[in-house]
């Protein structure tokens, strides 16, 4: 299959930020949706899609001369299941009362970490992997989790603020620690689905807005030279 | 009657694109008005019945060996994955050029869907002795109501592209058809039965 | 062989390993630390509890019951106790001291790690005279059998002495134990 080439820091920073895969290809809206009602979720959920991103999209990178376009989507997803799998497995060994239902301010991780293995994002770069280079998918991955975790985690955050007016941390031990911004100001509606939508709405409508206007600036600039 | 709200339910309230799973999957499900957008819709839904029953299955032996729980994930995975190698081997060999063409590589994002997982996890979290109508309907209602939002998403995306674009371009697709359903969401959430 | 064949071998080949490792994971890891939190035995009695208190026991299971009220027998029950900190071998003894100056003295001890942790006195068969050193006594805790308890007084002189063969049988009688 044929190639093309970029290179690992134009990839990088494609994934970041031109093309953030949350923002501006609107890839892992589940988790986008899901794992922002809480700040503290949305950085975990963050980081484990990056680790799994990136070993997924290294697995079908490595693989790429024996899968075809179906082949690598149904990889990814079998590698990004037993990583999600095993993290639930690890979870529930070393930081159960970090998960337990029981207790309310405990974190999701059970219900959310699986979804990781069927979100579009993992799916989509493992199957476009197939058209690029090692170095190019390995960047890209990198960019791509990276942009994920910060999207995630400003829009989590601003969530989480507005719906409680304050941010929770949880311990290992389930303890819970809470900054509190102000009090009575609050909307928790946005703690439902309808949140998630709505903001992720408003933070990529004004990441496409910056974009295109640099891009509408760029030949105006080109044209007075 | 427990049927009939199940069926509602997952129109309204508990609608699984309105909960929030499978999104961009069912956007583009609604956004192809193709000849043969039928297959797609059947593809889903066969995999969905698939899944449901699998799901349940799971459910009783969750109940007596605690593995399962946490196994459930990446066995539904694994028949998603066989859903749809076996639906892209039958479109490889079975189906004839007019529909391969039509049908591209659509069928690939709505075979692997956080929706049909999500459908696997509202089984395993009903409690234990849940009437079996319940479950029945929730494996029959639950994809049908992600089918019917296809329609909605696939009216609002649209009505989106005939619009004015007076604003940066992209801001006319995603992120409007963001706001719409969430305010879907707004108005449906408190419309269990 | 062709794309088809070669796609379907990898992908099999993933799913088996998926499989594999994840079962590993749960048999070799997740399985035993569930095991190691849940707690073992029956409900923790309130003798126990409130002896054990600083410990937070999550159960018990009996090895010796009360039927030995009527003979000479030295340890009247005995029960393993499960703390939250699992390294901890703990037991539970309602100890009777032979005839001493105070009458036959029955008493709860608590052992934790072959050492006498807990000591709570019970009732005995005399009223006062030998009674009082018995029941305020600390000079139980911390013994593991290596010494002898002594306390003086003319009233008491018989009394600890009696009482410790009594922990001396517990003592011996938990580290023969699992």
């Amino acid at each position: 299959m044929e190639q093309t080439k970029k290179g690992f820091l134009a990839s990088f920073l494609d994934g970041l930020y031109f093309n953030n895969p949350v923002l501006s290809l609107f890839l892992g809206l589940t988790l986008a949706v899901l794992a922002t009602t809480r700040f503290q979720t949305a950085l975990c959920v963050g980081l484990l899609t990056l680790v799994i991103l990136f070993l997924s999209v290294l697995a079908v990178s490595l693989c790429h001369s024996f899968l075809n376009k179906i082949g690598a989507t149904i990889f990814a997803a079998i590698i990004s299941a037993c990583l999600s799998t095993l993290t639930v497995l690890l979870l529930v060994a070393y930081a159960p009362k970090l998960i337990d239902a029981d207790n309310e301010k405990a974190l999701a991780l059970l219900t959310l970490v699986p979804f990781i293995s069927v979100t579009s994002l993992v799916l989509v770069k493992g199957q476009e992997s197939l058209d690029h280079t090692l170095e190019d998918n390995l960047g890209d991955a990198l960019g791509s989790g990276i942009g994920f975790l910060l999207a995630l985690v400003v829009i989590g955050f601003v969530r989480e603020l507005l719906a409680t007016g304050s941010i929770t941390f949880t311990a290992l031990d389930g303890t819970a620690s809470t900054w509190t911004a102000w009090k009575g100001w609050t909307l928790s509606i946005l703690a439902q689905p309808f949140g998630g939508f709505f903001l992720v709405a408003i933070f990529s409508g004004i990441h496409l807005t910056i974009i295109e206007m640099k891009k509408h600036k760029a030949p105006v600039a080109e044209e007075a030279k | 009657m427990q049927f009939l709200g199940v069926l509602l339910s997952s129109f309204f309230a508990h609608s699984l694109v309105l909960s929030g799973y499978g999104f961009r999957q069912n956007a583009s499900l609604g956004a192809r008005k193709t000849k043969y957008r039928w297959i797609l819709l059947s593809f889903y839904f066969v995999e969905a019945l698939i899944l449901g029953f699998a799901g349940w299955g799971f459910r009783s032996l969750a109940a007596n060996q605690e593995m399962w729980t946490y196994l459930t994930p990446l066995f539904s995975v694994l028949i998603m994955a066989l859903c749809l190698g076996g639906f892209a081997l039958l479109a490889h060999f079975c189906f004839p050029e007019q529909i391969k063409t039509d049908l591209a590589d659509s069928y690939i994002e709505i075979g692997l869907n956080s929706s049909l997982l999500a459908l696997v996890i509202v089984l395993l979290s009903y409690e234990a002795g849940t009437d079996a109508t319940i479950l029945v309907g929730s494996i029959i209602c639950l994809p049908l109501g992600y089918l019917a939002a296809s329609y909605a998403t696939g009216a609002v995306l649209d009505r989106l592209s005939f619009a004015p674009a007076s604003g940066p371009s992209r801001l006319a697709t995603m992120p409007l058809l963001l706001l719409s359903i969430a305010g879907l969401c707004l108005g449906c959430w408190m419309m269990t039965f | 062989m062709n794309s088809i064949g070669k796609t379907t071998l990898v992908c099999c080949l993933a799913a088996v390993a998926a499989v594999g490792v994840t079962v590993g994971v749960y048999y070799g890891v997740t399985a035993p630390a569930i095991a190691a939190r849940v707690p073992s035995g029956d409900a923790v009695t309130p003798e126990i509890a409130a002896l054990f208190a600083e410990d937070h026991p999550t159960g018990v299971t009996q090895f010796l019951d009360g039927s030995n009220d009527g003979s000479k027998a030295l340890l009247l029950s005995g029960y393993r106790v499960y703390l939250e900190d699992t390294s901890v071998k703990a037991f539970y003894y309602r100890c009777r001291s032979e005839q001493g100056f105070g009458g036959k003295v029955t008493f709860d001890i608590g052992i934790k790690n072959d050492v006498v942790a807990y000591y709570s006195f019970v009732k005995s068969t005399e009223d006062e005279q030998g009674t009082n050193w018995a029941r305020t006594t600390k000079d139980f805790i911390g013994y593991d059998g290596s010494y002898e308890v002594v306390a003086t007084g003319a009233t008491v002189e018989e009394t600890p002495g009696a009482m410790q063969s009594a922990v001396d049988a517990a003592l011996k009688d938990a580290k023969g134990r699992e």
